[in-house]
């Protein structure tokens, strides 16, 4: 499919001068700062692992206390993270991640796994593999839009303890993808909303094509990166 | 996706080159970044370029956070002090142990004087993931040689690349500013140099121009040092 | 302690390997075998709702207490639903002895997510008098037993507890704003559909066992849940893990499909 197309992803690395891995990305108007500190001294005796280390995630929102919508998602970004950091290199140590949501214009949460990824990299810890996470939701005339910008997501009123986002009643539901850069296998999924099975296979099939685009970012990027950091300290390859 | 040398590399490729190399049963040497999985696959596990020299391979990677290896030299802070151990902070996610034997001509009656906050320029002896760094602050024959408490002058932390790049042999700075003013420097691969001069201005100088130098590439050095040199005519 | 416990201690891996190659479970199921499901109903008489479901050892009980409250500014004619779950050391020693633990929080969010995503409740239905009046739905559900598979379990608790929800009847005087109650008068709340969660996980690239156990969860490489309502999927979690081939997902969704048929069978029948 050659009309693909993803949002305008741009990121900055090593934004932080005090973290040990930091950048800013943005995909379109969704934008997050996530902050990568570690190996560091595992903060609390309970986290020990004597066989691999501590992930420990921090998600903040836009505005407010984080609630229990937040712990969601870091879950399940310490799940992701966990698997693509070789923590088993790292034992009786903690890996600390902070995101800080900026701008949600639909999307946050896979630019938040994506910049999770950037940082990672940037901060030198060993990973097995990159993994990138596409959004896309599926709108009321039953068409897969990939990564759609600006849709207006309401507050759903529907609980007073937790007020979950949830896209409008335009879409009928949107699916977070993430995906390893190995195989360009699927290694998790997010879903809101209800849809049939063959939407979730179209929907699963157009985010795999579009993963690609996300992996050829990352590369684009260390290598302007390595350009400015590394490449001017070892003469043989200038 | 398979890779060369000289490629920039990103996390899960795969080093032809090296398997190869060592199915013709010559030996090859895996460094930083680089590790083989259980189908015998040499794998990058971080992103930045693929470097070869002679048999070693290894990815050039940007790091801030130290992880302690065996024979660096570091800076370390004394944190604390036990019944026969300095507990010394180096940058990593523990503190790492110096005894008080491991100095020139200690004894268990004469210890060396050092005191929690003192600077110590050691090398690291031990460093095995599940173990506490261990440090010495003597050679192998038992001679201190550079190494010991780093007194006055100032130190700072900075990126583990900023290290490596002034202590490469193809880096002319630390030569270069030698010949504008005497100074002395400890550079600890964990990311903390320490420098001194005559006074505290010239330090602060120096200090500038070295985080400078991050970014400047090699053949811009002497510009980086005539700079240099013309501000400590001003300040001096 | 006998020859297999002390075999499954050292290798537990090998131990489910090895049952899995002889086609047949440690616990002696099929593998798209799903365990004993027990369903009973009004178990507590002094909430509005309540149910207590066992699959296998996994048990959850329900309770569903109804009050009432103003509502939003935002949305005026909609109630609230407000499901937690509690997964203490009671049920399973991985979790924290005291205080809300993560995992209950991010069950808590699951629930919820999937009772909205599946629309089986219309908030709309939970208001008494427009921008003045509105049932909140305190779903309590606390897990006894975690023996795998706990998101199954509180769904169809939480379904089950909705189904025998009955709310008394309120009369709202919009003038006065005086509320009557009256007890003797209930009436049962309108469902759409009931969502249906059932959990999968994939051992070793190539074994799909349905209704994981515990031991077999904890040495799962991927594990799937997914729930439906009226043969639509209206959630998909794979929370890390190997990719599923395509034919593998469907038969997946088949199997769901199918228990969620079996499951609505088994609630009409009570």
């Amino acid at each position: 499919m050659e009309d693909l197309k993803l949002k305008a992803i741009t990121a900055e690395m090593n934004i932080l001068s005090r973290s040990d891995g930091s950048v800013i990305i943005s995909q379109g108007d969704s934008s997050c700062i996530v902050d990568v500190n570690g190996p560091i001294e595992v903060n609390s005796a309970a986290n020990i692992d004597m066989n691999k280390a501590y992930v420990d995630v921090l998600y903040r929102p836009k505005c407010g206390i984080p609630g229990v919508n937040e712990r969601y998602k870091e879950k399940t970004i310490k799940g992701l993270c966990e698997s693509i950091i070789l923590t088993t290199l790292y034992p009786k140590t903690q890996i600390n991640f902070q995101i800080q949501e900026m701008d949600d214009s639909s999307g946050i949460f896979a630019c938040a796994i994506n910049g999770c990824n950037i940082g990672l990299l940037n901060s030198g810890l060993e990973m097995k593999f990159n993994m990138a996470a596409v959004h896309c939701v599926l709108d009321e005339t039953d068409e897969i839009i990939i990564d759609p910008d600006c849709i207006e997501e309401e507050t759903l009123a529907f609980t007073r303890v937790q007020k979950p986002k949830r896209i409008s009643g335009k879409y009928k539901a949107d699916f977070t993808f993430v995906f390893e850069s190995l195989k360009d296998s699927l290694i998790s999924v997010h879903t809101n909303g209800s849809f049939s099975l063959q939407k979730y296979n179209e929907a699963l099939k157009l985010s795999r094509q579009a993963c690609r685009k996300i992996f050829d970012f990352y590369a684009d990027l260390v290598k302007k990166c390595s350009v400015v950091y590394i490449k001017n300290s070892i003469l043989e390859y200038i | 996706m398979e890779v060369e040398v000289g490629n920039i590399v990103l996390p899960g490729n795969i080093v032809k080159e090296a398997e190869s190399l060592a199915k013709e049963n010559k030996k090859v040497v895996l460094g930083n970044g680089l590790r083989s999985d259980e189908n015998e696959k040499v794998v990058v596990s971080k992103s930045g370029i693929l470097c070869k020299r002679k048999n070693i391979f290894y990815v050039d990677s940007y790091q801030k956070r130290y992880i302690p290896a065996k024979n660096d030299t570091v800076i370390g802070i004394v944190h604390s002090k036990t019944l026969d151990f300095f507990w010394v902070d180096i940058n990593c996610s523990e503190l790492a142990s110096l005894p008080y034997l491991a100095f020139e001509g200690a004894t268990k009656k004469n210890r060396p004087d050092i005191n929690i906050g003192d600077l110590i320029y050691c090398k690291v002896m031990q460093s095995n993931p599940d173990l506490e760094p261990e440090l010495v602050c003597v050679d192998s024959t038992g001679k201190k040689g550079n190494l010991g408490e780093l007194k006055d002058g100032l130190m700072f932390s900075c990126t583990i690349n900023l290290v490596r790049k002034i202590l490469n042999e193809k880096c002319t700075l630390l030569h270069l500013l030698s010949k504008e003013c005497p100074y002395e420097i400890a550079a600890g691969i964990n990311g903390r140099i320490w420098i001194n001069s005559k006074n505290i201005n010239t330090t602060i100088l120096l200090r500038n121009t070295i985080l400078e130098a991050e970014y400047t590439p090699y053949h811009q050095m002497k510009n980086l040092v005539d700079r240099f040199a013309s501000e400590l005519t001003g300040i001096n | 302690m006998s020859q297999e416990n002390l075999f499954k201690a050292i290798n537990p891996v090998k131990f489910v390997l090895d049952h899995l190659e002889k086609n047949v479970r440690p616990d002696g199921r099929e593998f798209n075998e799903f365990r004993a499901t027990i369903i009973n109903k009004d178990s507590i008489s002094r909430a509005e709702g309540s149910a207590l479901v066992k699959i296998g050892n996994t048990t959850v009980l329900c309770g569903i207490k109804a009050e009432l409250a103003e509502p939003d500014n935002i949305d005026q004619n909609i109630g609230f639903i407000v499901p937690n779950i509690e997964l203490s050391k009671l049920c399973s020693p991985k979790y924290r002895a005291i205080g809300v633990s993560v995992d209950s929080q991010v069950m808590s969010q699951t629930i919820f997510n999937i009772i909205v995503n599946s629309e089986c409740i219309d908030p709309a239905d939970l208001c008494i008098a427009k921008g003045k009046l509105v049932w909140v739905l305190y779903c309590d559900l606390v897990c006894l037993d975690d023996d795998g598979s706990v998101l199954d379990v509180a769904i169809l608790a939480l379904s089950t507890a909705l189904k025998s929800l009955k709310l008394p009847k309120v009369d709202f005087d919009i003038d006065t704003k005086v509320i009557k109650v009256n007890d003797k008068i209930r009436s049962p709340l309108k469902l759409k559909c009931l969502p249906v969660a059932s959990s999968f996980i994939i051992f070793e690239n190539d074994y799909l066992l349905v209704d994981p156990s515990s031991d077999e969860e904890n040495i799962a490489d991927t594990t799937v849940t997914v729930s439906t309502s009226d043969g639509k999927i209206n959630y998909i979690h794979q929370p890390g893990g190997n990719s599923i081939e395509p034919a593998k997902f469907d038969n997946i969704v088949r199997q769901a499909i199918n228990r969620e048929k079996y499951i609505k069978s088994l609630l009409d029948s009570i």
